[in-house]
């Protein structure tokens, strides 16, 4: 299966780089072949012409929630961003917004979409480094994301 | 259904928590808070917004050579102007004069960034969804997916391959579609190929036709609708007489790349113009305690508060402000524009804030002629790119008109060429103070007897998204949406009514 994995983050935004360092660690044990690795700061809708060919979208990214402890992984679907399809990004739409976009232009979109957040600890402090709490699960969290994707 | 939709039901504020769309909960980066007193009239009004932190300790001690490729990750929405702003800096830093080629290569990516922000905010973010949509259609509708209902799918595509280019011309120059790192100190790190010149031309021809077809469309679908016109024109709403800012050429002419900057009073007439190197002398900013934001204003005004005149220090910077600020647009379609816009909005300076979009447009149409100019600029293939520099680094500024506005990098460093001060001033955080402004005005003048809308409710986040802010950090965490929360107050400030998304 054509798998696109998507990393967003921002690789010097503490936190927020995790997905680009799980992206990495996952490419080191995927095959090749079948997988194309993505690492972008946002889910604009530029994207929408890239998902085309692909049978399957994974998208990693850090997230805020506050419901799980940090380093958590919530195993997430687009309907739960459905009803954020609003104009209300700073500057781009939104994640759910792109594919309803890719849809109604006929664009072949994937249809199997995992979207994987990890529940982190900061997100607004620039540093290279991970909070001690997710560099902690980081093992656990490319272990479980591979374990969920790879067939 | 007919379209744009501009009226919706009012409902009395009721219960002290209402909930709209909650999908995902998460930290907030922008707040909007409304105060009414005893009759639920309009006091006061506070848009509050959350900085990143710890940028310029993140700085200190690199090398002032990195920074170019460091401060394109503040966020993935200005990474081009950061970049620019950051080169032109160690430019003086390093005092060295980039060739004639490196400034037109420069310059070439930076039209492309410009259209590739331009386009977005238009189509995706506002002038599609708040007024072609309509700043009352239900949520839901209210986006790039509603703009096509209304338009047509055509537009959809057009405006995707057209973004399309703009990328590809960022990734072609740039060396990276978002994030550039081809800016060094006295010129660039690559030249242009002949095929890739003549790629760029090509797409360039289209981004022509592109911003002609988005001028078409304002006219089309704005300026022909007369409810809409009445409320650009509504001085009791979008409207405030203050200064404006922007980057011109010597003989004040339209320029992203490089040039002086001109403030105009409230009246047009010059105030003050100003390079990078004495930016200090006339910006200054003002600390409010109720926002992590500070509020920038003219050295030489002062502040005063959240007023307009030509006593309030308040300054407005990016599209509207830069047509504000020339006296023309050197290329063609982009100045019949211009002349049309301030034929229709009573002459210059105009004061409309919903007109930032309108300006937008124009700024789009400037971007791509300018651009295919370049790409037939014998210069821009040439091999000559970087003038090597012999100059131990000191200190640099550096001044880009950011799609959001003045954009200004102030770097120096130690003997050894490592950073040891480092101060950003941004467009948006410019347009700040104009921003409360704006929604002061528009809360006061929609909001009577504790009666809203969700209409309402969006005009007042219009009051902000006319100035295109970029709050960088809430456009890549999930769910991708900047999360708002809307707090209506009694006058003991407290919270009656909560909206968030």
């Amino acid at each position: 299966m054509k798998t696109l994995l998507l990393a967003l983050g921002n690789p010097i935004l503490s936190d927020d780089g995790v997905a680009w360092i799980i992206a990495d660690r996952l490419l080191e044990r995927l095959p090749t072949a079948e997988y194309t690795v993505m690492k972008e700061s946002g889910a604009t809708f530029d994207l929408v012409p890239k998902f085309a060919g692909y049978d399957r979208l994974v998208v990693i990214d850090a997230i805020l929630l506050g419901q799980k402890p940090v380093g958590s992984l919530y195993q997430l679907t687009l309907s739960h961003f459905e009803s954020t399809i609003r104009a209300t990004s700073a500057h781009d739409i939104n994640f759910a917004s792109a594919f309803a976009l890719g849809r109604k232009l006929g664009y072949k979109i994937p249809t199997d979409i995992r979207i994987f957040g990890i529940e982190v600890k900061e997100l607004r402090r620039f540093s290279e480094s991970l909070s001690p709490q997710v560099q902690e699960r980081l093992d656990v969290l490319v272990k479980e994301i591979y374990n969920a994707i790879a067939d | 259904m007919s379209y744009p939709i501009l009226h919706d039901e009012k409902r009395k504020v009721t219960s002290r928590t209402i909930r709209i769309a909650p999908a995902t909960r998460l930290e907030g980066h922008a707040q909007i808070s409304v105060f009414l007193d005893e009759k639920g009239e309009v006091q006061d009004t506070y848009f509050q917004v959350v900085e990143l932190r710890g940028f310029e300790e993140f700085c200190k001690g690199r090398p002032i050579e990195e920074i170019p490729r460091i401060v394109t990750r503040i966020c993935g929405v200005c990474p081009w102007p950061h970049h620019l702003a950051a080169t032109k800096a160690l430019d003086m830093a390093y005092k060295v004069e980039p060739t004639v080629a490196a400034k037109k290569i420069r310059e070439l990516g930076y039209c492309a960034h410009m259209l590739h922000s331009h386009i977005a905010h238009i189509y995706a973010m506002a002038v599609g969804p708040d007024l072609i949509c309509g700043w009352a259609a239900p949520p839901a509708e209210r986006n790039i997916v509603g703009l096509i209902k209304v338009v047509g799918p055509e537009i959809g595509k057009k405006v995707l391959v057209n973004r399309a280019h703009a990328e590809l011309i960022q990734e072609m120059v740039g060396g990276k579609a978002t994030h550039p790192v081809f800016g060094l100190p006295g010129g660039v790190s690559k030249m242009i190929t002949v095929e890739e010149r003549d790629k760029i031309a090509g797409m360039a021809k289209e981004l022509v036709e592109f911003g002609s077809f988005t001028l078409e469309i304002v006219n089309e679908y704005i300026l022909k609708n007369k409810e809409i016109v009445d409320t650009v024109l509504n001085k009791d709403l979008f409207y405030h007489e203050t200064y404006y800012m922007g980057m011109v050429s010597p003989k004040n002419e339209m320029t992203f790349y490089d040039g002086e900057i001109r403030i105009v009073d409230p009246a047009g007439k010059e105030f003050d113009r100003f390079t990078a190197r004495n930016y200090l002398d006339h910006l200054a900013e003002h600390v409010m305690p109720w926002t992590y934001l500070k509020m920038p204003y003219l050295r030489k005004v002062g502040w005063h508060g959240f007023i307009d005149g030509p006593g309030s220090g308040i300054v407005r910077v990016a599209p509207l402000a830069r047509l504000n600020v020339t006296d023309r647009i050197p290329t063609r379609r982009a100045q019949a524009a211009a002349e049309q816009f301030f034929s229709m909005l009573g002459g210059k300076p105009a004061h409309y804030t919903l007109a930032f979009h309108w300006a937008r447009a124009i700024e789009l149409m400037y971007a791509a002629e300018r651009l295919l100019e370049l790409a037939h600029d014998p210069d821009i293939i040439s091999k000559d790119i970087r003038n090597i520099p012999t100059n131990k680094p000191t200190v640099g500024m550096g001044i880009m008109a950011a799609p959001r506005g003045t954009l200004i990098h102030h770097y120096e460093c130690d003997d050894k060429g490592f950073i040891s001060k480092l101060n950003l001033l941004v467009a948006s955080s410019i347009n700040y103070p104009a921003m409360n402004l704006t929604m002061k005005k528009v809360a006061r003048a929609l909001i009577h007897n504790f009666e809203v809308s969700d209409g309402i409710l969006n005009m007042l986040e219009m009051c902000f998204r006319a100035y295109d802010p970029c709050f960088s950090c809430s456009t890549h965490a999930l769910p991708g949406a900047m999360p708002m929360v809307l707090n209506i107050y009694n006058k003991e400030r407290e919270i009656i009514k909560t909206f968030e998304r």
